[in-house]
């Protein structure tokens, strides 16, 4: 190729994700700054038509974290999300264990459990509504059944069990996430590692310890902080299942930062709630950035 | 391994398939049983007299079949948008030098982190002001926007793989760049473009967050929202949710079944997809 001809290459190469770009800058960049100045902005009912809107700068942001219901949605958020990721990931992992062992039909039964991933959560929140009914949902009735409970519990519609029953179905659905994010890394490890394991006289468990799980940590990080931040920042699942209810038991944050703005339309504290839900998720990947980059000056 | 170990471990895992999928199993004979056996303590596992009457009520009483038609109408045009733009960008960034690679490809990253609820605002504001709002096409763009990252990210790995040499063989043949890409990388990389088609709309198929809050008409309304709608209408009837539940998912289910390949390839590539 001539230099002329490879000019243009170069020059075809923008001209082919121009379209991408220009998309992205329109539908995700503007708005995420329009939604910066929103947070800095009055916004409500009456404002919203006004062309000029006046900046009050933090007020947004002090109404949200003043808010009495605050500390309780972010008690909720973290409650929620460490529970569920703690529960996903620990059966994710056996499971991925599990499955990498070979046995007939290993893969094509991994395989099958990666439905719930694609079933739309709209479905998965009626479907568990009805597993937790208290009037003859089916969790009730297996626990009556082994005498767990007399009396059916009506789980979502007590401020006190909500949360649980939000995160059992949320769970339901993360097991085949972690276990497909964790399983590569654990059939790439050699057999041979176990073999001399073996021959030194190690058991199952320190197997475990000592080679797979030191093996699989960058894996472990990476699922560990995929899994926070895709649980934090859930909205269609909880509020499909309780909306947000009963008394605020399941409001996580972006629950919160949603009914800011299109239940109680005020535009401009909704949007300051979802800068706070950014930043603590930045927050997230900085520390794993961190984590992942001391690793590697380690080594 | 000892074959008698292997048929426990066989036993063991098929006992969690059951316990996971069973959710699945207790949706679809709820929505075949009559009322009266849908509230029964103890539960019935297998219903006596099974019977299609929720899908007719659903279809005849919920505008079920419209719901769905407007499913596909959103789905559609929302993964062929997509997968052209994601082809176009992801073949780019495979191809050329393209300079601050690394930095796109962070944008892509983390634009996939993204929570819905910080775009759905700012994006109601714009669409309101242009007039888009309770029209089809907020909702196809709002799903383009959501999806286009990742495509871009599952598909650039496949055009990567594309020996170069094959293309400017292609180019010395005389083909121009356009068409060495259609003719020849186009075709190579079509794994990767069914994968990431078929997760595209599988994804725009369940969306829930965009087409509640830009669509109100209740003509215009998708699948999961009109179901998620009629939770509160007609009080709650399990047999007749659990009936249009299973309409919803039964596309899913096929496209999961003859595309199981595609689907597990594109997910494992793209790496974190929820």
């Amino acid at each position: 190729m001539n230099p002329r001809r490879m000019r243009i290459s170069l020059g075809a190469g923008y001209l082919w994700i121009l379209p991408a770009f220009l998309f992205i800058i329109l539908m995700i960049g503007y708005p995420l700054i329009f939604n910066i100045i929103l947070s800095f902005q009055d916004v409500t009912t009456t404002t919203i038509l006004s062309p000029v809107k006046e900046f009050i700068g933090f007020k947004n942001y002090i109404g949200v974290v003043k808010d009495p219901v605050f500390y309780e949605v972010l008690k909720n958020s973290f409650i929620f999300t460490i529970g569920c990721v703690f529960f996903q990931f620990t059966i994710g992992l056996v499971l991925a264990l599990l499955f990498n062992l070979k046995f007939p039909l290993s893969g094509s039964i991994r395989g099958i459990l990666l439905i719930t991933l694609m079933v739309p959560t709209v479905v998965v929140s009626i479907l568990f509504r009805w597993l937790l009914s208290g009037d003859f949902g089916l969790i009730n009735e297996i626990l009556i059944q082994m005498g767990i409970l007399e009396k059916g519990i009506a789980w979502l519609a007590q401020p006190s069990k909500a949360l649980g029953g939000v995160m059992l179905a949320n769970i339901w659905i993360g097991i085949p996430f972690n276990m497909m994010l964790l399983a590569p890394g654990i059939s790439a490890i050699s057999p041979s590692l176990y073999e001399a394991a073996s021959i030194d006289g190690a058991g199952p468990f320190k197997k475990f310890r000592y080679i797979t799980l030191p093996m699989i940590r960058p894996a472990i990080l990476v699922t560990l902080v995929l899994g926070f931040i895709y649980t934090f920042r859930i909205f269609g699942l909880i509020y499909a299942m309780t909306s947000g209810g009963p008394v605020n038991s399941t409001t996580v944050l972006p629950i919160q930062a949603y009914k800011l703005s299109f239940s109680f339309f005020n535009f401009g504290r909704g949007a300051a709630a979802t800068i706070i839900l950014l930043a603590i998720l930045i927050i997230i990947i900085l520390i794993y950035l961190r984590l992942v980059g001391r690793e590697e000056v380690m080594e | 391994m000892k074959s008698a170990k292997k048929i426990i471990l066989l036993i063991i895992s098929l006992v969690i398939v059951v316990i996971m999928l069973f959710p699945f199993y207790w949706m679809f004979v709820t929505s075949i049983k009559l009322p009266g056996e849908v509230v029964t303590s103890p539960p019935i596992f297998i219903p006596r007299n099974p019977t299609l009457s929720a899908y007719y009520t659903v279809f005849e009483k919920w505008p079920i079949g419209r719901y769905l038609l407007n499913s596909f109408i959103i789905a559609f045009p929302a993964t062929i948008i997509t997968i052209i733009m994601g082809v176009m960008a992801a073949y780019g960034l495979a191809r050329f030098q393209i300079k601050g690679l690394r930095i796109y490809l962070m944008v892509l990253l983390s634009s996939m982190l993204l929570p819905d609820v910080s775009l759905v605002l700012p994006l109601f504001m714009i669409f309101s002001r242009i007039g888009l709002l309770d029209k089809f096409p907020s909702v196809i763009l709002a799903n383009v926007m959501l999806q286009l990252p990742f495509v871009i990210l599952i598909l650039r790995p496949y055009f990567s793989k594309i020996p170069k040499t094959l293309e400017e063989a292609a180019r010395i043949d005389g083909c121009s760049s356009v068409g060495s890409m259609l003719r020849i990388i186009l075709p190579l990389a079509t794994p990767g473009i069914i994968s990431a088609s078929i997760l595209t709309f599988l994804f725009t198929w369940g969306e829930f967050t965009f087409a509640l809050t830009f669509l109100s008409s209740r003509e215009l309304l998708p699948i999961t929202i009109g179901i998620y709608n009629t939770i509160g209408q007609y009080g709650i009837r399990y047999n007749l949710l659990m009936a249009s539940s299973i309409i919803a998912v039964v596309p899913v289910v096929l496209i999961f079944i003859f595309f199981q390949r595609y689907i597990r390839g594109g997910l494992v590539v793209g790496g974190m997809k929820e």
